[in-house]
């Protein structure tokens, strides 16, 4: 009987932003004036990249109505990729175009055998997931050991190699992929399909929408940016050291929260524009709790569980039904 | 009618003995000494206690998977305390705290309805930070009397009496019906009139004591907490659980001695991958297929013995008995 | 009068396990026709539509279009024979915008290069509506947030979107309101003027004898007539439709309002935040009330508001046996009050278990001992006992409720809730997926319930069942108690048809 007529209200969003600035300047004098400073500002943009593109494969991991949280593992693993690639190769041309396909292969092909495994077994995803996070880390492991063996460290991506990784490509690219995801998502049959499978799989079925078929394509979608996230990855930190024990989960959750902040968000705006403003966000929180002092890797590590939590909260309000 | 033996309830024993005998002829009897085979029980102890609160959890369809993180924490929290009130107050915080962490995680997945393995897996990283923050700014010893629990006798008697109560506790009381019951179809339980909420509040609290019991336990084996302390528990309670056949939506499927028997194998198959000089690198490989295949056989082999008993009845149809 | 035969079935049968929805039906569709089908509750005619929409296929049997053998796999195949279907459940993605639900699946067609303009989705929707002469949609709205009427019109779109030869409504006017229905009639007109054809089903007989040009009845599965609609009376469709089994014992066969003074429960100005407002009644002791409505009146969360599943957001529901205010669940279940919902197998069973657990989970709170415990000796025996009494058809106790037929699935659901010495049984549409001769059977315990002093809430939207059985019913529309009718007073379903629209 839910007669209510509802709609995407611009005064909400316009009431937001203008929360979400006050804020900002509030902890700018709060810092010291460093918040908003140049410097700080592309920190702060710089870490966005890989957060937001991996935000983006979340995206349409979720839009199919699944969680997975192996994609740590699988950006580790094309980052690994990206590494070994762009050090095969002299000219640094051939070399990135090579490292950027290769990543992207790979990240297709992991996101192609996670959701035909989750299609074929129906083993829920969330704990086969797990499972694939343990493979993908373990292969990047025996390489990292292979090396070893051979008294090689891990794969340092050359310098020349690492253009993607600074201003003024990472922006780019990371515009691309926003644009990419944008148009995949709202104006492609395939992204369309892919929410409607998410939504309901048998009315979309009897639409005549072939429901493996979308949700693998989706894995697909949700691979290739993880490829890109891969290459930045590497771009950025020049090395990614091999992670076991199922460590790479912690590496997904700013843009875990992220995604789903932007489901919360995506009442006011479009969900692909929601995301860019959540890592924003949450990247910003961060940076805030750092320029406060708060230890990271271990406080604030604690502060990402509570803040993941407190999203999904926010992102499962009004859910009705049963949730496991 | 005398209830007959079910073929799902042999297949994890049978795993078990096979895996067990396999690695004891790869390992050219490595395994099968004395010495090798108290450790893998010794082993087994904390995950099957872990086990035992977590198969609350599973069987209402839920998961848990911050088990590891709460022991670990909430071990380091009560040493850390009782350094300065006395080594008698250790067990009783552990117990206390992880059973609050357990309730406070059961509020948030029950109140909001959030996911419970978001749920669980953001409190593990969060938990894990917590911990990792604690022990940067001190040193933890555990009380001496704790290395005596944590020896083969007094932690298999304690995995024993557990065992028994909750033996008494999900086989054989109502609560332990509406577990499973919600495991089955959450709607049933709610519709008849019981408050699903409070069962799974209290499922949580459960494996958050549990949680408690293995973390004290395994403090006392290393004496000093440090941010390795109950490492990849919750994987290794995950996977004894799965390995037992117990299937990942709950329900009738989970039962007691299938947990026990999965913890059993885990750690024969960890314990058989090391003897036979496997890295640890190639075991997460093989420890992560092996978590796909068995989820895959699980479902596979429980859908199989459905379709099974519907054949019966047809056969028992046609034969006019029905 | 109509044009050549567009649509032939020949000896159609379809059967849900054990279920035989079909037996043998025949049917012919002319072009220029209307057609309406009529029946009971599970007759089989909402299953033939959608095998001549390609949602089912058929187990044995043939259809000819137009002279052609013609077997749809699916909905789109029926499409692409410019059949189309409007079907009784929603049938939207609620996450998307209104027009793209139109046009889903076939979105292929405005693609440019890889890309789809939402725009041209957009004008094409409204293309439709125009052509159609249907009233102005939203349909950059997203569907979830559209009220249930416009949905409703979402899948008109849809289904008028293929040009179809063939639409089918099934039960299409049942939540819309008179300003939308008189858009279907018009619609109706239209097809008849392009010489095309419409099948439907209303649940309103009086807007069927209105808006049909033929009427073919059904009942258990086979055809038993096709008639004009000018040649036909409301009465004589009644009478082919219930056939025979209206007289004897099937329901009650006394006239009169039998049950004792005392007070059972009371609803005392009930609202809800799902929609009743200031709902009151009293229910007696022996007595069984009936709540009618469609399925959105309200009736429904009536039951769970009296079982205490649902809040109220203002007034009291009063067990007043006790004399006490029923605040949650548990405590109905512990005062032996019952509640059976009404999707039996998504909401009351647990369909992968055993049947003795199906049977023993309602009546924990009576068995338990100290700590709790539960004796398995004890709920096999009530189990067997049960089994048997409730006469359920199956091997042993251990067999799983899947391997059940639909009716003994409904004596299980029933039995486990009697078995127990109840106080009230709040029973939610329960003769629904069940054939006739489960149905008179669990007329009958219903009616030895009674006769032993139990008091029922019969909550149905079937209003024979509700005339048959009931000593008052309560009509609801919109959340609100339209009327009550005491049985003798001799029910008349004119009446109450007009409280419920």
């Amino acid at each position: 009987m839910n007669t209510k007529e509802q709609k995407k209200s611009p005064v909400g969003l316009i009431v937001l932003i203008a929360a979400i600035v006050v804020i900002i300047v509030v902890l700018h004098f709060l810092t010291k004036r460093v918040l908003l400073s140049p410097d700080n500002l592309k920190i702060l943009l710089g870490n966005m990249a890989v957060p937001t593109i991996i935000c983006i494969g979340f995206t349409f991991i979720f839009a199919c109505d699944i969680t997975d949280l192996s994609p740590g593992a699988i950006v580790l693993l094309t980052a690994n990729v990206t590494g070994i690639i762009g050090n095969a190769f002299h000219n640094p041309v051939v070399s990135i175009i090579l490292m950027v396909l290769g990543a992207i292969v790979a990240g297709v092909l992991c996101g192609l055998l996670n959701f035909t495994i989750y299609r074929v077994t129906k083993i829920p995803p969330w704990i086969a997931g797990l499972g694939m996070t343990m493979v993908y880390e373990a292969i990047v492991s025996m390489y990292s050991q292979y090396r070893a063996l051979q008294g090689l460290q891990v794969e340092f991506l050359r310098d020349e190699n690492r253009v993607l990784g600074s201003s003024p490509w990472i922006y780019i690219v990371l515009v691309i992929c926003v644009v990419i995801a944008y148009f995949i998502y709202n104006n492609t049959t395939i992204g369309i399909n892919i929410r409607a499978t998410g939504c309901n799989q048998n009315v979309s079925s009897t639409m005549g929408i072939n429901v493996s078929k979308t949700l693998i394509m989706g894995g697909i979608i949700a691979g290739f940016f993880f490829g890109v996230a891969g290459v930045l990855k590497e771009s950025v930190s020049i090395f990614t050291p091999a992670q076991g024990g199922l460590t790479s989960l912690s590496t997904v959750f700013q843009p875990l929260a992220a995604v789903l902040l932007a489901k919360t968000l995506s009442k006011f705006v479009n969900r692909i524009i929601a995301v860019p403003i959540s890592t924003f966000i949450i990247v910003l929180i961060f940076n805030v709790l750092t320029l406060f002092g708060v230890p990271s890797g271990t406080f604030q590590e604690f502060l990402l569980g509570a803040v993941v939590i407190i999203f999904a909260i926010f992102a499962q309000r009004g859910v009705k039904g049963v949730v496991k | 009618m005398k209830a007959k033996i079910n073929i799902l309830d042999i297949i994890p024993v049978i795993t078990m003995l096979v895996l067990f005998v396999f690695f004891a002829i790869v390992s050219g009897g490595n395994t099968v000494s004395l010495f090798n085979l108290q450790n893998i029980v010794l082993q087994a102890v904390p995950v099957a206690i872990g086990a035992l609160g977590v198969i609350f959890v599973v069987s209402l369809g839920s998961t848990d998977i911050s088990v590891g993180a709460n022991g670990a924490l909430s071990a380091t929290i009560a040493a850390l305390i009782s350094q300065s009130i006395g080594g008698w107050a250790m067990i009783p915080l552990t117990l206390i705290i992880s059973t609050a962490i357990g309730f406070l995680l059961g509020m948030i997945i029950t109140r909001f309805k959030t996911e419970s393995f978001m749920t669980t897996l953001a409190s593990l990283i969060a938990l894990r930070g917590l911990m990792n923050f604690i022990l940067t700014r001190a040193t933890i010893k555990a009380p001496r009397y704790l290395l005596k629990i944590s020896t083969f006798w007094v932690s298999l008697i304690i995995l024993v009496v557990l065992a028994v109560v909750v033996f008494f506790l999900f086989e054989k009381t109502k609560f332990g019906h509406y577990c499973k019951g919600m495991g089955e179809n959450e709607n049933t339980i709610k519709a008849i009139g019981v408050n699903t909420r409070r069962i799974r509040l209290i499922c949580f609290c459960i494996s958050g004591f549990m949680a408690g019991v293995f973390g004290f336990i395994l403090l006392g084996k290393v004496s000093g907490a440090s941010s390795t302390l109950c490492n990849m528990m919750e994987m290794k309670i995950q996977m004894a659980i799965f390995l037992g056949g117990i299937l990942v939506s709950g329900g009738y499927s989970a039962k007691l001695f299938k947990a026990i028997i999965g913890s059993l194998t885990i750690v024969i198959i960890e314990n058989g991958l090391i003897s036979c000089g496997v890295d640890t690198a190639p075991s997460e490989a093989i420890e992560g297929i092996l978590l796909v295949a068995i989820l895959c056989i699980t479902i596979y082999s429980n859908k199989l013995s459905l379709k099974r008993n519907d054949l019966e009845l047809l056969k028992a149809k046609e034969a006019g008995k029905v | 009068m109509f044009g050549e035969v567009i649509l032939k079935c020949e000896k159609i049968n379809k059967s849900f396990g054990i279920t035989h929805a079909n037996k043998d039906v025949s049917l012919e569709l002319h072009r220029g026709e209307v057609r309406a089908l009529a029946g009971e509750n599970g007759c089989g005619k909402s299953t033939l539509l959608s095998q001549i929409a390609g949602i089912y296929g058929s187990d044995s049997g043939t259809m000819y279009l137009n002279g052609e053998v013609y077997q749809p796999k699916s909905p789109m195949d029926a499409y692409d024979h410019k059949i189309s279907i409007i079907v009784q459940e929603l049938g939207l993605i609620a996450d998307l915008p209104a027009g793209i639900n139109v046009f889903l699946g076939r979105t292929k067609q405005f693609a440019k290069g890889p890309f789809i303009s939402q725009k041209k989705i957009y004008a094409a929707a409204n293309k439709e509506l125009e052509k159609w002469g249907l009233p102005p949609i939203k349909f950059r709205r997203q569907t979830d947030g559209l009220n249930i009427e416009n949905r409703k019109m979402i899948e008109l779109v849809r289904a008028l979107s293929v040009d179809p030869d063939i639409l089918i409504l099934d039960e299409v006017t049942q939540s819309l309101s008179q300003d939308n229905r008189e858009v279907i009639y018009r619609l109706l007109d239209k097809f008849r003027e392009l010489n095309r054809s419409v099948l439907l089903i209303s649940h309103d007989l009086e807007e069927t004898l209105k808006i049909a040009d033929t009427i073919t009845v059904m009942r258990d599965g086979e055809v038993v007539d096709t008639v004009v609609t000018s040649e036909t009376t409301d009465s004589a469709l009644k009478k082919m439709m219930v056939g025979r089994e209206m007289d004897g014992d099937y329901y009650r066969a006394d006239e009169e309002e039998i049950y004792e003074d005392q007070v059972v429960l009371s609803f005392n100005n009930v609202s809800t935040a799902s929609g009743l407002k200031d709902v009151s009644f009293e229910v007696h002791k022996g007595e069984i009330l009936a709540f009618c409505g469609l399925s959105d009146s309200g009736i429904h969360d009536v039951g769970q508001a009296a079982y205490g599943l649902m809040k109220p957001t203002s007034g009291k529901v009063m067990f007043d046996l006790k004399n006490e205010e029923i605040k949650d669940a548990m405590h109905s279940l512990r005062n032996q009050i019952a509640y059976v919902p009404k999707d039996r197998d998504r909401e009351a069973l647990m369909m992968a278990t055993t049947i003795q657990n199906n049977f023993v989970m309602p009546s924990m709170e009576e068995i338990d001992k100290i700590f709790g415990y539960v004796s398995m000796k004890q709920m096999k025996k009530m189990s067997n006992d049960s089994k048997a009494e409730y006469n359920v058809k199956c091997n042993s106790i251990n067999d799983t409720m899947n391997s059940l037929s639909g009716g003994n699935k409904q004596k299980v659901n029933l039995g486990r809730w009697l078995m127990k010495d109840l106080s009230l049984l709040i029973i939610d549409c329960p003769t629904r997926g069940v054939d006739v001769g489960v149905k008179a059977y669990i007329y009958h315990v219903m009616n030895e319930a009674k006769k032993k002093g139990l008091t029922m809430l019969l909550i149905t939207d079937e209003l024979t069942e509700a005339m048959g059985m009931a000593d008052n019913i309560i009509v609801m529309k919109g959340g609100e108690v339209k009327a009550k009718i005491g049985r003798s007073s001799h029910f008349s379903e004119e009446k109450m048809i007009e409280e419920m629209i």
